[in-house]
């Protein structure tokens, strides 16, 4: 099988196992006994959120690959732009998700705890990050000025977060890292939370190397178009 | 780089104080910003007081937005960023440079922004020197950041929209740590030990090094 | 004669600005004590390839070697050694002649007192050092950047059409300490629309067209 028949199975493999976490998730698992139906949305929502710091983890490697002088190469480049976009649209799924979730549970759509926060926060800064990149235009200085400014981001997350905890919290500790899968979460609840993960994870490999395909691809279109005008301008003489 | 950062700098506050352009358009915009908030807490003006630390802090960054785009307006002018690089200047030093040099500036508009919030507001300020520590080493985190990103926007066609999309998420944490810095000291309740202090001094030192070690990436085509 | 040292050599280069290529697959050549003029219409790739020289402007292809070092490399070295001017002045509308000028040679590592030399070579003095750059006429900024480039005293000196704005006077200047830098063995690049007015004292010429600089 060639490349692209590869991606394609692995595409629908990932919406496969999407679509088995929805299955387990609305139908096989039971409502809370507290939160009812509701709960539903945790085989979502943290998967959703983790990709979204996947994402991101890789726009940081890949940008300080490109910096790093014996690495550079445009593909790190490409690559930090593509999981950053992929990145963004969890990103903005998260705090849907984490919206919906929120409006029943705490009364209001949106409340300044320290996790909301700083992702609204993480989606800004990475929506710069794209404008920046949109804005400059020679493809050299696009890969280090968007790289720098990934760096940027990357120091920024930590400092942000800690400075939001310290802000105030009222967000529920993490249940599932913590625990020897445990007393509040069990049998098959573990388990689809498990596949969420998974599936979710699936999707943003499948989406970020489609887009970075893409990305490729417009590129040697760029290229082809650049040896075109320069033999033209060469054979104009 | 220490040579070049000061002839940068020298060579900034020296045009500043020629075109007076921080005296004559930020000073009045800092001054401007204090009379507006007064007309939006139109109700309860007691409220000032309670706000003045936020009112403080948002006030010090849109004028740092306004102080950096000037600084680097002023490069991009006839080129003399091409310049910068021809005369094979330290790009670590052009950095530290420029922080300087708007640092510099961005301390007298906080002098009077802070005249402002004492006259205007009513508030009462105890720990002076507690208060002016924690403001520049906030406006130092501003600027470590501020002026690596202005010089990557300064020559694009969207310089004035992009500065600010990508400085102020990045600065939200010198936003929060200013404001609770200056909160406490207000309330006479901490010291140097605050660790809102301790975050502010870390994000200055982080992107001080950040932005010396990879200006020369920035600055170069 | 030992053989002149090559002070200049472009391979085969192409520069893209925004994906079009300024210049296409263009070779070039200066070699030590010569003034060397470069023509050609609008367009054709003349400020391309001084910039390509100076090392402020990257390329994509080709090979060039200033000083015998590779510009795939870093590019900081070569420009120690090579004065640039350009359609822009590169000077502070905000801040007097004086004020730039000691700008400039602090950034150099230059003495105040040649930088003044050259300005007043170039007619630049008394009152004159006072005034801010921005309250001059476009021929006198034009000579205070002639001066500050030559006061380097560079091996290799690129000018990008220094006549522009240039009364007769300041060419007289112009042409008067580019012999001289000829005599001490240092090259001028000149890229003009005016050839006539170097032609006089050019040792070689080349013509731009479509990105390519052909020899004369």
């Amino acid at each position: 099988m060639n490349r692209r028949r590869w991606v394609a199975v692995f595409g629908a493999f990932a919406l496969t196992t999407v679509a088995i976490t929805y299955v387990m998730g609305l139908w096989v698992t039971p409502p809370d006994v507290f939160q009812g139906n509701l709960v539903r949305l945790i085989y979502v929502h943290p998967a959703v959120a983790w990709v979204a710091y996947l994402a991101y983890g890789v726009t940081s490697l890949s940008s300080i690959a490109y910096l790093w002088k014996k690495t550079r190469n445009y593909k790190w480049d490409l690559l930090a732009a593509s999981s950053t976009e992929v990145g963004v649209v969890f990103t903005a799924l998260t705090l849907i998700t984490g919206s919906i979730w929120g409006r029943p549970t705490w009364g209001v759509w949106w409340t300044w705890d320290a996790r909301l926060t700083t992702t609204a926060l993480l989606l800004v800064l990475y929506l710069g990050y794209l404008a920046l990149r949109r804005v400059t235009e020679d493809r050299e200085q696009r890969a280090k000025r968007g790289a720098v400014a990934a760096l940027i981001a990357f120091i920024d997350v930590p400092i942000v977060h800690q400075s939001v905890v310290w802000w105030k919290t009222l967000h529920q500790s993490a249940t599932v890292f913590n625990a020897d899968l445990n007393p509040k979460i069990h049998g098959e609840m573990a388990w689809t939370l498990l596949l969420g993960f998974l599936s979710f994870t699936a999707v943003y490999l499948w989406m970020v190397i489609k887009r970075y395909e893409i990305a490729k691809a417009e590129m040697a279109a760029e290229e082809q178009g650049i040896e075109e005008a320069i033999r033209e301008r060469v054979g104009s003489l | 780089m220490f040579k070049a950062a000061k002839v940068i700098a020298v060579k900034d506050l020296r045009i500043e104080l020629r075109s007076k352009v921080v005296l004559n358009q930020i000073l009045p915009f800092v001054a401007v910003v204090l009379i507006i908030f007064a007309f939006a807490f139109n109700k309860y003006p007691a409220l000032l007081v309670t706000v003045a630390p936020g009112l403080y802090w948002v006030t010090a960054l849109f004028s740092s937005l306004l102080a950096l785009q000037r600084s680097f307006s002023l490069e991009s002018e006839n080129n003399a960023k091409d310049a910068l690089i021809l005369y094979g200047l330290d790009p670590a030093g052009i950095y530290i440079g420029k922080v300087i040099a708007v640092l510099v500036e961005m301390v007298l508009l906080e002098v009077f922004l802070t005249l402002g919030i004492v006259f205007l507001y009513s508030t009462h300020l105890h720990e002076l020197a507690d208060l002016a520590f924690s403001s520049i080493v906030g406006t130092l985190g501003i600027l470590a950041v501020g002026v690596t990103f202005s010089a990557m926007t300064s020559a694009s066609k969207a310089k004035e929209t992009i500065l600010p999309l990508l400085l102020l998420p990045v600065v939200a944490p010198v936003l929060l740590s200013g404001t609770k810095a200056w909160e406490n000291e207000i309330a006479g309740k901490a010291g140097l030990g605050d660790p809102w202090v301790g975050l502010l001094i870390l994000f200055a030192a982080a992107f001080l090094a950040l932005g010396t070690l990879t200006f020369g990436s920035v600055l170069e085509e | 004669m030992a053989p002149r040292r090559q002070v200049v050599k472009i391979e085969q280069v192409t520069v893209l600005l925004g994906g079009f290529p300024a210049l296409a697959r263009c070779d070039f050549d200066v070699f030590e004590a010569e003034i060397v003029l470069i023509a050609g219409s609008n367009g054709s790739g003349k400020t391309t390839l001084l910039k390509l020289c100076a090392g402020i402007c990257g390329f994509r292809e080709g090979s060039v070697r200033v000083f015998g070092v590779d510009m795939k490399g870093s590019r900081a070295d070569v420009r120690k050694f090579v004065g640039y001017v350009g359609h822009a002045t590169l000077l502070y509308n905000d801040l007097t002649v004086r004020e730039n000028l000691k700008f400039i040679a602090s950034c150099l590592d230059i003495p105040f007192e040649r930088a003044f030399e050259y300005a007043s070579e170039f007619g630049l003095s008394g009152k004159m050092l006072d005034q801010l750059v921005g309250t001059l006429s476009a021929g006198q900024r034009k000579r205070v950047s002639l001066a500050a480039a030559f006061s380097r005293e560079c091996e290799l000196l690129l000018l990008d059409e220094p006549h522009a704005s240039l009364d007769h006077e300041g060419k007289e200047f112009l042409e008067q300490v580019s012999i001289r830098f000829r005599e001490l063995g240092r090259s001028v690049v000149v890229a003009s629309h005016e050839f006539e007015r170097m032609e006089s004292i050019a040792d070689r010429r080349y013509q731009m067209d479509s990105g390519r600089a052909l020899k004369l």
